[in-house]
């Protein structure tokens, strides 16, 4: 018996901006299983409290509601509702924006597969080098994995996992082959990006163990990098990526490379990032 | 479309528990996983001072005494029962490995279960008999900080015809199934029955709307059952009736009052262990 299974996917559009990358990465999904997808979009002027907003007790009960663009924003949301339509994806919209409170965005993390921000048009707002605070408030808040899309980029046809031994690049790990079993079966590339090239990496039997079975098409390297540039660098050469890492502020990863290695990488190369945390 | 699962299943060396091995090996053939038979024992307890005789001096040694009679056949036990969950496997269609592990018990699993999609255990599993009843210490150990979702076995186990998932609309018990849906996505397809406490009827269930929308993408059929009074005299109440079922617990959660009701709920649960219990927490 065929059994019809989707994901359940959240996708947030800022006010004013359509991310077509975060879109064309849903269609993609969707291609190759079925997406329930809910289309959320915020005014613009919430990002500051983004989701600190409802804290009863600390934060005062304003919604600091700015320059909301409504023409835009419908106009975005019927955009939405018309490639949905086109591509066949099973949508719900959000209609009540400017009541949606952002605890209740968060709320919604719990009972979502995954959510999947458009980053350029977050980092539209925020210089380059700064990291994005709505994007790491996001991740650091969210119920489910995170998908962080760029707006341009291949539909990736390989897999970067990025371990360090500890439990939350493990974690993620595990949570993207639940949730992407069919990207499983592509290339992956686990790399243990600390130390020198004649480290250990740790537990590499166990995790040798427990990946192969994931991802058959495996291999595992060292990468010997004291900065993150040239893991930049190397991230580069990789066309048709997506990167899979465990924590964006607080990993080992971040020490290593001063600013967030993910963040890095969102920055400069673009690749789609998907993090998971517990 | 399924992957393998790297299952981990925890014995006592010393005492196999041939129950909660049937039990691995039915989800190992469900989830066309191979089983990794983890067998525990507390070798810290054993450790004492002992006289080596070398060639030419006698020294003293900080560890097991391998010449003690009692630890040989402690030994042998360990082997034979190495041999009985192999061969348990093999009748069973089941692949299977071993990994022996030396030292504290919750320790080295909970360091395993990092690399693990799950983890079977069964609520008798006992290394320290001074802390006696169950769930024993080291079950609470492990269910607090493993880093996988774990299975308590059941006493007697035949099949599964129906989950039953215990809601309180708190943040773990919505995450647990979620988990649980990843690992075995084709149980979903059974009868999934939601247990409410003190809630009067589908409406009042926090976030009602989400979970069924949830469910409906897994094509899952949802059905509610309402208790009132104490919850976890009407949980253990409800599955006392209940005959291959499934539960799942979305326990032992982070704040400390939340942990304090699921702690009692999960370990009544556990006591009366005739189902088994998927338990996680974010």
């Amino acid at each position: 018996m065929f059994v019809k299974k989707m994901k359940k996917i959240l996708v947030v559009f800022d006010g004013t901006h359509f991310s077509e990358g975060a879109f064309e990465f849903t269609r993609a999904m969707n291609e190759q299983q079925p997406v329930l997808l809910t289309g959320v979009f915020l005014p613009q002027a919430d990002y500051a409290g983004f989701f600190n907003y409802g804290d009863a007790v600390t934060a005062p009960l304003y919604i600091p509601v700015l320059d909301v663009n409504e023409e835009i924003i419908q106009k975005n949301i019927s955009r939405f509702k018309t490639l949905c339509q086109k591509h066949g994806i099973e949508h719900r919209v959000h209609e009540d924006y400017l009541d949606f409170a952002l605890p209740a965005l968060k709320k919604e993390t719990q009972f979502a597969d995954l959510l999947i921000i458009g980053s350029e048009s977050f980092y539209n707002y925020i210089s380059i080098r700064e990291s994005n605070e709505f994007v790491q408030d996001t991740l650091h808040n969210a119920e489910c994995p995170v998908l962080v899309v760029p707006e341009k980029f291949d539909f990736p046809v390989n897999n970067i996992l990025c371990y360090d031994g500890s439990e939350p690049s493990v974690y993620a790990i595990k949570q993207f082959a639940y949730l992407f079993p069919e990207m499983t079966k592509n290339p992956s590339l686990l790399i243990y990006a600390m130390g020198n090239a004649d480290t250990d990496i740790p537990d590499e039997m166990n995790i040798e163990e427990l990946v192969s079975r994931h991802y058959p098409n495996l291999t595992i390297t060292r990468l010997p990098i004291k900065t993150g540039k040239n893991l930049r660098e190397w991230v580069a050469e990789k066309e048709g990526s997506i990167i899979i890492s465990g924590s964006f502020g607080r990993s080992m990863l971040s020490r290593l490379f001063k600013n967030s290695f993910a963040s890095g990488i969102i920055n400069d190369h673009r690749l789609p990032v998907f993090i998971a945390h517990k | 479309m399924c992957t393998m699962q790297r299952i981990l299943v925890a014995f006592d060396a010393l005492d196999i528990n041939l129950n909660s091995l049937d039990f691995a090996c039915y989800i190992s053939r469900l989830t066309d996983s191979k089983i990794t038979g983890v067998f525990l024992e507390n070798l810290i307890t054993e450790n004492k001072l002992i006289i080596k005789e070398g060639y030419d001096a006698t020294y003293l040694k900080w560890g097991p005494d391998e010449s003690d009679p009692d630890y040989v056949k402690k030994m042998d036990r360990f082997q034979e029962n190495i041999s009985i969950f192999q061969n348990h496997c093999v009748n069973k269609k089941s692949s299977c490995d071993v990994l022996c592990k030396k030292g504290s018990p919750a320790k080295e699993l909970i360091r395993e279960s990092r690399f693990a999609d799950l983890l079977i255990t069964d609520a008798q599993t006992c290394f320290n008999k001074k802390f006696s009843g169950s769930p024993t210490n080291f079950e609470k150990d492990i269910l607090q900080a493993a880093e996988c979702p774990v299975m308590i076995a059941p006493g007697h186990f035949s099949q599964i015809d129906e989950i039953i998932f215990c809601y309180d609309g708190s943040r773990s018990s919505f995450y647990s199934i979620r988990q649980f849906d990843y690992i075995f996505p084709e149980l979903l397809q059974k009868k999934v029955v939601l247990l409410a406490v003190n809630f009067k009827n589908e409406k009042e269930l926090p976030e009602i709307e989400k979970l069924k929308e949830w469910f409906f993408t897994r094509n899952a059929q949802l059905h509610f059952e309402f208790r009132h009074g104490k919850p976890e005299d009407e949980i253990n109440d409800y599955l006392l009736q209940k005959n291959n079922s499934l539960v799942i617990m979305g326990a032992f959660g982070r704040s400390s009052l939340s942990r304090l009701f699921r702690k009692t709920t999960a370990g009544n649960i556990l006591k009366s262990s005739y189902l088994p219990v998927f338990i996680t927490h974010p």
